[in-house]
C-alpha cells in the first residue's frame, strides 16, 4: 500500500458520519418537503387550487439532493477502491470479501457501505418525486 | 321496500365507484403478492438444497443485488399506480351535488340530509341514497372521534372533533349496505352500524317528496 | 497498519492460571441467599429479564385467547363490553411494551457482551435499575385488569376518548405506566448503543463486528428519536387528564391531530425496533447452519441503516384516512414504499448465504424458515395497505390486523424462538428437545396462518378492529370461527414450547461446548458458563474467531490474550476505540448493590402515585429516588483508582481512569441528551402545529409571556452555563477558589433565570387551561425550568465531589459530563425563550 492510502486509512481520520450522510439528505429533503407541503395546504384558502409551484420546487431540490447525494456516493466509491491499495479482486477475478483484519479493509467496508446507503437514499428520493407525479392541488 | 339482502364481501362486491377501483387494485395486488411469494419461497428452497457453484460468492451477490433491483422496480411500479387512483377519490364535486351532514353521536348516526331547494330534514341509522349520483358526506364530530365506512361503496374517513372532512360516493348498484364505524369509539363502538339503501333516482325523488310531506325538522 | 499482537507464545503455568481463575471467580460470583437479588452482572440481570419477558408473553397471549373466544361466534356474552375493551387494549400495550421491546433488550444484556468478548456492558447498574424498573411497571400495570380498572382506549389510545371521555385511572396507568417502562428502555439504548460502539476486543475493528451488534447499534439508536415523542405526548395527555389542559380539545384551539402525529412518529420506527433485532438474530444462526460466513455483511448494514432511516419517514401512513391532503398522502406513500427495499435486502442475504454454505437442518433453521414465509406474507399486505387508495378500505379493519401479526410474528416470534433454541445452552448448559421443537413448530406455524390468513378476509368484508362483537349472516362468523380454532391451535404450540423449555432436564440433555460448530464469540463459553464471562480479551482477526483463528478456544482458555486475571479483586472490562477498537482504557464497573432496585421503587413511584391523583407521595418518592441516585453516583461512579495505569498483557498499559469524549460516561451523557433534546423537540413540534392550524396563533386576545422576562431568564441560564464551563477550566487548573466562587455563582443564576423563565406567563396572567397556547407556553417555560433544577442538582454535586475530594483537576469525570449537560439546556433555554418570546414579533 503506498504511503498516501496508509496515511488515508488510517483510523483518525475514520468516522462513522459519511456513512449517514446520504440518508440524512435523503431525510433532510423528505422533512422539508413534508412540513412546506402542509403548511402551504394548511394555509391555502381553496384546497382545489393548482399546486405545481410546489412540486416543482420539491422536485428541484430532490435534484440537488441527488447532486449531494451523487458526490458522497462517489467519495464512498472511492474509498471502496482504494487507489494504491490492493485490489479488490483475488487471484482469479473473483470479488474478495474485504474481511480481513486490516485498515485497507474497513476502509473499503466503509466506502462500499457508504456506495449503497447513498443507492438506497437516491432511489428514495426519486420515489419522493415521482409520487408528486399525479398531485394537482391540496385536495 | 326493499328486501333486506346485507351482502357479503363488502369491500370485494363493489357497488359503487370507489369500490371498484379499490377491488381491482386489490386483486392486482394480491396476484402480484402471491407471485412473488411464491417466487421468493421457491428461491429460499432451491438455495437451501444445492450448494452455489463456482465462484460462489459472486452468485450470492448476484441473489442479492438482483433481490434489491426487482423490488426497487416493482415497488416504483406499485406506487406510480397506486397514486395514480388518488387525484379521483379526491376530487371536488360539482356545486350542486347531494349534501349529506353525517353527525358521529356516541354511539349512533345522526343524518341530515341538505337537498337543495328543499327544507333539511333528518334520519337516525338510516341513509338513503340515489344509484348513479354522487353524494358528499360532510362528516362532524362534537365528541370523540369515529370513521364513517360503508365498505361496498367506497373507503372510510375519519370523523374528527375540530375539523369537517368530506367523503365523496358514487353508488352504482341498488340494494342495502351495510355501514360501520370504524375507528374506536367507546363501548358501543361495536353496535354503531348504520344501513345505505340505495334505490333508484325517482324512488329516491319520491322518498325525498315523503320526508318533505311529514315534516322532520 | 496496526501489527496486532499474536497470543502468548506459551501458556502460563498451570498454578499460575488456577490462581487468575480463583481472582476471576473471587470478583464476579455472584452473592448468596437473598442477596443474589442485587446482582447486577448482565449475565444474572440478563436471565431475570428475559423470564420476566417471556412471562409478559404469556400474559399478553392468554389476552389474546380470550378475544378469540369472545370473536368465535357472533353475539357472544364472554367477555363484556367493557372488559374487552380492557383485553384489547392490554394485549396490544403488553405485546408492544413489555414484549417485543423488552425481549431486544433482554437478549442483548443477555448475550451482547459475549458476542463482543466482552464481559460485561459498561453500565451493569444501569441494565439492573432498568429491569426493576421493567418489572415494577409491568406489573402494575398488567396487575390493573384484575381490579377492572385497566386502560381501555386501545394500544394508541386516542384522544378525544382518551382525554375526556375516559374519567377512570386507566388512561393515566397506561400514560404514566408506560412513560416509566420508556425510560427505562431508553437507558437500555444508552447502554447497548456505548457498549457496541466502545466495549469490544481489540481488533475488532468496525467492519468485523458481529451483525447482531449492527442492528443493535442501529436499533439503539432508533430509540432515542422515536421514544421521546411519544414520551412528550404522553405528558401533554395527562396533563390534558389531570390538570385540564386543552392540548387535544378542538373547542379550546387544541386537536386531536397532534396526539396521533406524536404517536405516530413512536409507533412506526417503533415496529421497526422490535423486528431488526429479531432479524438480527437469523444474521447470528444461519451463517452457523450454512456452514459459510454471512454473505452480503456490508447489503445487511445497509438494510439495517436504511431501515432505521426510512422508518422515520413513514408515520402519516398510519393517518391517511385522517382528511389529510393528497400530497401528503403521496409523500407518505413513497417513504413507506422505499423502506420496503432495505427490509427485502436482507433476506436475500440470509438466502444467498444459505445458496451459498451447505444447510444443514436444525429447529433453529426451522422456525427461521417458517419466520421468514411469514414475514413476507406480512411484507407484501404491508406493501399492499401502503397504498394510500387500497388503504382507505383496509385501515382499521382486520385486515391491518392480520398484516400487522404477520410481521410481528414472522419477524419477531418465529426468530425469538429459533434464538431460544440456538442459544439454550449458553443459558443453562442444557439442550432442547428437538422432537418437541419439531412439534411446537407445526403447531405455532399452522395455527398461525389458520388464524391470519382468513383474517385479511374478515376486514374486507367488513369487520373493524375493536369490536367486542359482530352480528350474524353478514358472512363473518365461518372466517372469525376459522381464526379462533388457529389461535387453540396457536396456544397448544406455546404450551409444547413452554414445557421444553421449563421441563426438569437430566444429564442426558447436556450441552458440549459450542455445539452448533459457530463461529462468533459467544460460543467460547464453557458449558456451563463461569461467572466471569470470558477468561481472557481476545484480540480479533476475523469475523468467525473460533473458525478461522488457530487454536483460539485455546488461547482464550489459557488465558494468553488480555486480561486473564482480576489482580485487584475488581470486575474490569476493556474500553476500545470505536472504529479500529483500539484498547483505550481499563473500566472498572461495579458489583452486586440493592441501590438499582431502591432507585427503581421510589422513581416507580413518581409515576404510580400521580396515577391515583396523590401529588405529596409523588413529590416524597421523587425526592427519595433522587438522593437514591445521588448515592449512587456518589459511591459507584467516578470513583478515584488506586494507581494511574494498569498492566493488561502483552505490554499494553491503560489509564483505569478517563474523562471527557473517550469516556462511556460522557457518552451515555451525550445520548441520554439527544433523546431529551428529541423531547423537546417534540413540544416545539406542538406549537408550530398548533400554529398550523389557527390563522390566529399565538391569538391575539391572549396577552403572551411579554420579551423582559423571558430574556432575562434567557441571560441569567447562559450566564450560568458559561459559569460552569469556566468551572471546568478553573477546577482543571487547580484554582479552587475560582472554581467554587463560579459555580456556586452558577447555581445562583440559574436559579434565577429559573425563576424569570416562570415569571414571564405568570406576570402576564396566563391561564393554561383556557386555551392551548398559554398551555404550551407554560409547558416550555417548566420544561426549561426542570431541566434548570435538574442542571443547578448538578453543580451542587460537583461543588460536593470537589469539597470531599472525589474530584480534582485529573479526575474530572463528574464536571466534565455535568458541562455537557449544560450544552444541552443552553440549547433547549435558547430555543424557549426564542419561541416564547421571539416568535409571537414575528407575527
Amino acid at each position: 500500500m503506498t504511503h498516501e492510502t496508509q496515511h488515508e486509512a488510517a483510523e483518525e481520520r475514520q468516522s462513522l458520519w459519511l456513512l449517514v450522510l446520504s440518508p440524512s439528505i435523503w431525510a433532510a429533503h423528505f422533512l422539508v418537503s413534508y412540513i412546506v407541503a402542509a403548511v402551504w395546504c394548511g394555509s391555502t384558502e381553496n384546497r382545489a387550487d393548482s399546486v405545481n409551484s410546489l412540486r416543482i420546487w420539491i422536485v428541484v431540490f430532490g435534484l440537488l439532493s441527488l447532486v449531494g447525494i451523487g458526490f458522497i456516493g462517489k467519495i464512498g466509491w472511492r474509498k471502496y477502491k482504494l487507489e494504491g491499495g490492493s485490489p479488490p479482486f483475488d487471484a482469479d477475478g473473483g470479488e474478495r470479501r474485504f474481511d480481513q483484519d486490516t485498515a485497507e479493509d474497513r476502509h473499503r467496508f466503509l466506502g462500499a457501505a457508504t456506495v449503497l446507503l447513498s443507492s438506497l437514499s437516491a432511489v428514495a428520493v426519486v420515489y419522493v418525486c415521482l409520487s408528486l407525479l399525479f398531485v394537482q392541488n391540496c385536495l | 321496500m326493499l328486501a333486506r339482502h346485507l351482502p357479503i364481501i363488502a369491500a370485494l362486491s363493489p357497488a359503487g365507484i370507489e369500490a371498484r377501483r379499490t377491488a381491482d387494485l386489490f386483486w392486482w395486488m394480491t396476484a402480484g403478492a402471491a407471485i412473488i411469494w411464491v417466487g421468493v419461497m421457491a428461491l429460499a428452497y432451491f438455495a437451501s438444497k444445492t450448494r452455489a457453484p463456482g465462484d460462489r460468492t459472486r452468485q450470492g451477490n448476484r441473489i442479492i443485488t438482483g433481490g434489491a433491483a426487482f423490488s426497487s422496480v416493482v415497488l416504483a411500479i406499485l406506487l406510480i399506480t397506486g397514486l395514480s387512483m388518488l387525484p379521483d377519490l379526491l376530487a371536488v364535486v360539482p356545486a350542486n351535488t347531494l349534501r349529506i351532514h353525517v353527525h358521529a353521536e356516541q354511539w349512533w348516526w345522526r343524518f341530515q340530509y341538505a337537498p337543495p331547494n328543499r327544507p333539511p330534514f333528518e334520519t337516525a341509522n338510516e341513509l338513503r341514497l340515489p344509484v348513479g349520483e354522487p353524494v358528499e358526506f360532510w362528516l362532524h364530530s362534537n365528541n370523540v372521534i369515529h370513521a364513517f365506512w360503508i365498505p361496498s361503496l367506497g373507503g372510510k374517513l375519519d370523523v374528527m372533533p375540530g375539523r369537517v372532512n368530506r367523503l365523496v360516493l358514487h353508488p352504482t348498484q341498488t340494494g342495502t349496505f351495510r355501514g360501520v364505524c370504524a375507528e374506536f369509539c367507546g363501548i358501543g363502538h361495536a353496535n354503531m352500524a348504520f344501513q345505505a339503501i340505495v334505490v333508484p333516482k325517482d324512488t329516491f325523488r319520491q322518498w325525498l317528496d315523503k320526508m318533505e310531506r311529514d315534516g322532520e325538522p | 497498519m496496526i501489527d496486532d499482537p499474536k497470543p502468548l507464545a506459551e501458556a502460563p503455568s498451570l498454578e499460575v492460571r488456577q490462581a487468575q481463575e480463583a481472582r476471576l471467580l473471587k470478583a464476579w460470583s455472584q452473592p448468596r441467599g437473598w442477596r443474589y437479588w442485587s446482582e447486577v452482572n448482565n449475565s444474572i440481570v440478563g436471565i431475570w429479564y428475559t423470564a420476566l419477558v417471556l412471562l409478559f408473553l404469556l400474559f399478553g397471549g392468554a389476552l389474546a385467547l380470550l378475544m378469540r373466544i369472545q370473536l368465535a361466534v357472533p353475539g357472544n356474552t364472554f367477555l363484556s363490553p367493557g372488559m374487552y375493551s380492557q383485553v384489547f387494549t392490554l394485549h396490544g400495550s403488553v405485546m408492544m411494551f413489555l414484549f417485543a421491546i423488552p425481549i431486544f433488550e433482554a437478549v442483548s444484556i443477555l448475550f451482547l457482551p459475549q458476542m463482543m468478548g466482552a464481559r460485561e456492558l459498561p453500565f451493569p447498574r444501569l441494565s439492573a435499575f432498568g429491569f426493576w424498573a421493567f418489572l415494577i411497571g409491568g406489573v402494575f400495570l398488567c396487575g390493573s385488569i384484575f381490579f377492572n380498572v385497566a386502560p381501555t382506549g386501545g394500544w394508541f389510545m386516542y384522544p378525544p376518548l382518551t382525554s375526556r371521555y375516559q374519567p377512570g385511572i386507566g388512561a393515566d396507568m397506561w400514560l404514566l405506566g408506560f412513560s416509566f417502562i420508556e425510560v427505562s428502555a431508553i437507558a437500555a439504548a444508552v447502554e447497548l448503543i456505548v457498549g457496541v460502539l466502545k466495549c469490544r476486543p481489540p481488533g475488532m475493528r468496525i467492519h468485523l463486528i458481529p451483525l447482531y451488534a449492527w442492528y443493535v447499534l442501529v436499533a439503539g439508536v432508533m430509540v432515542l428519536f422515536a421514544f421521546p415523542p411519544l414520551i412528550a405526548g404522553s405528558m401533554l395527555l395527562e396533563l390534558e387528564r389531570a390538570f385540564n389542559w386543552p392540548f387535544f380539545d378542538a373547542a379550546r384551539g387544541g386537536d386531536p391531530l397532534l396526539w396521533q402525529h406524536l404517536f405516530w412518529l413512536f409507533g412506526h420506527p417503533e415496529v421497526y425496533i422490535i423486528f431488526l433485532p429479531s432479524v438480527a438474530l437469523v444474521a447470528m444462526i444461519v451463517p452457523t447452519f450454512a456452514r459459510t460466513p454471512i454473505v452480503g455483511y456490508k447489503w445487511i448494514v445497509l438494510s439495517a441503516i436504511g431501515t432505521g432511516f426510512l422508518s422515520f419517514g413513514l408515520w402519516v401512513h398510519h393517518m391517511f384516512t385522517t382528511g389529510l391532503p393528497g400530497i401528503t398522502l403521496a409523500l407518505f406513500s413513497a417513504a413507506s414504499q422505499a423502506v420496503a427495499i432495505p427490509t427485502g435486502v436482507q433476506l436475500f442475504c440470509f438466502i444467498a448465504t444459505v445458496y451459498v454454505g451447505r444447510l444443514r437442518p436444525s429447529i433453529p433453521m426451522l422456525f427461521i424458515a417458517g419466520g421468514l414465509a411469514t414475514f413476507v406474507i406480512g411484507g407484501l399486505t404491508g406493501v399492499m395497505v401502503a397504498v394510500a387508495s387500497f388503504n382507505f378500505q383496509a385501515h382499521d379493519t382486520h385486515f391491518v390486523v392480520a398484516h400487522l401479526h404477520s410481521v410481528l410474528i414472522g419477524g419477531t416470534i418465529f426468530p425469538v424462538i429459533a434464538a431460544a433454541y440456538y442459544y439454550f445452552p449458553l443459558v443453562n448448559g442444557k439442550l432442547l428437545s428437538e422432537r418437541l421443537g419439531r412439534v411446537a413448530f407445526w403447531l405455532l406455524f399452522c395455527g398461525f396462518n389458520i388464524t391470519f390468513l382468513p383474517m385479511h378476509f374478515t376486514g374486507l368484508r367488513g369487520m373493524p378492529r375493536r369490536v367486542y362483537t359482530y352480528p350474524a349472516g353478514i358472512g363473518l362468523e365461518e372466517l372469525n370461527l376459522v381464526s379462533s380454532i388457529g389461535a387453540a391451535v396457536r396456544a397448544a404450540g406455546f404450551g409444547v414450547l413452554m414445557w421444553d423449555v421449563f421441563r426438569p432436564k437430566g444429564k442426558k440433555w447436556d450441552s458440549p461446548r459450542n455445539p452448533w460448530e459457530a463461529g462468533s464469540l459467544e460460543w467460547l463459553q464453557d458449558m456451563p458458563g463461569k461467572p466471569w464471562g470470558v477468561r481472557s480479551i481476545p484480540e480479533i482477526d476475523s469475523r468467525y474467531p473460533l473458525w478461522d483463528q488457530p487454536n483460539f478456544v485455546q488461547h482464550v482458555d489459557e488465558g494468553r490474550f488480555y486480561m486473564p486475571d482480576a489482580e485487584e479483586g475488581k470486575r474490569e472490562m476493556l474500553v476500545t476505540s470505536i472504529i479500529d477498537a483500539k484498547p483505550e482504557q481499563c473500566l472498572r464497573i461495579p458489583g452486586p448493590s440493592f441501590i438499582t432496585l431502591i432507585a427503581a421503587v421510589f422513581l416507580g413511584g413518581v409515576f404510580i402515585f400521580p396515577t391515583f391523583k396523590m401529588y405529596w407521595p409523588m413529590a416524597a418518592s421523587g425526592v427519595i429516588a433522587l438522593g437514591c441516585i445521588l448515592y449512587w453516583l456518589w459511591h459507584g461512579s467516578a470513583l478515584i483508582p488506586e494507581k494511574e495505569t494498569k498492566a493488561i498483557g502483552h505490554g499494553v498499559t491503560l489509564p483505569l481512569y478517563v474523562s471527557g469524549p473517550s469516556s462511556v460516561g460522557w457518552w451515555a451523557m451525550m445520548i441520554t441528551m439527544l433523546a431529551d433534546l428529541t423531547a423537546f423537540v417534540s413540544l416545539v413540534f406542538g406549537y408550530f402545529f398548533y400554529w398550523t392550524l389557527h390563522k390566529d396563533f399565538p391569538p391575539a386576545s391572549i396577552a403572551g409571556p411579554g420579551v423582559v422576562w423571558p430574556v432575562a431568564g434567557l441571560l441569567a441560564s447562559l450566564g450560568a452555563w458559561g459559569l460552569t464551563i469556566l468551572a471546568r477550566r478553573w477546577n482543571s487548573r487547580e484554582q479552587p477558589a475560582a472554581f467554587y466562587a463560579g459555580m456556586g455563582a452558577a447555581v445562583l443564576l440559574a436559579a434565577f433565570g429559573s425563576y424569570a423563565l416562570l415569571a414571564g406567563p405568570r406576570q402576564a396572567g396566563m391561564n393554561p387551561e383556557a386555551h392551548v397556547y398559554p398551555a404550551i407556553v407554560w409547558l416550555l417555560a417548566i420544561w426549561s425550568v426542570l431541566h434548570l433544577a435538574a442542571g443547578i442538582v448538578m453543580q451542587l454535586y460537583c461543588i460536593a465531589r470537589r469539597f470531599a475530594g472525589r474530584m480534582s483537576g485529573r479526575y474530572d469525570i463528574d464536571i466534565s459530563n455535568v458541562t455537557l449537560y449544560w450544552h444541552f439546556v443552553a440549547i433547549t433555554v435558547v430555543a424557549a425563550v426564542a419561541i416564547m418570546a421571539g416568535f409571537p414579533l414575528l407575527r
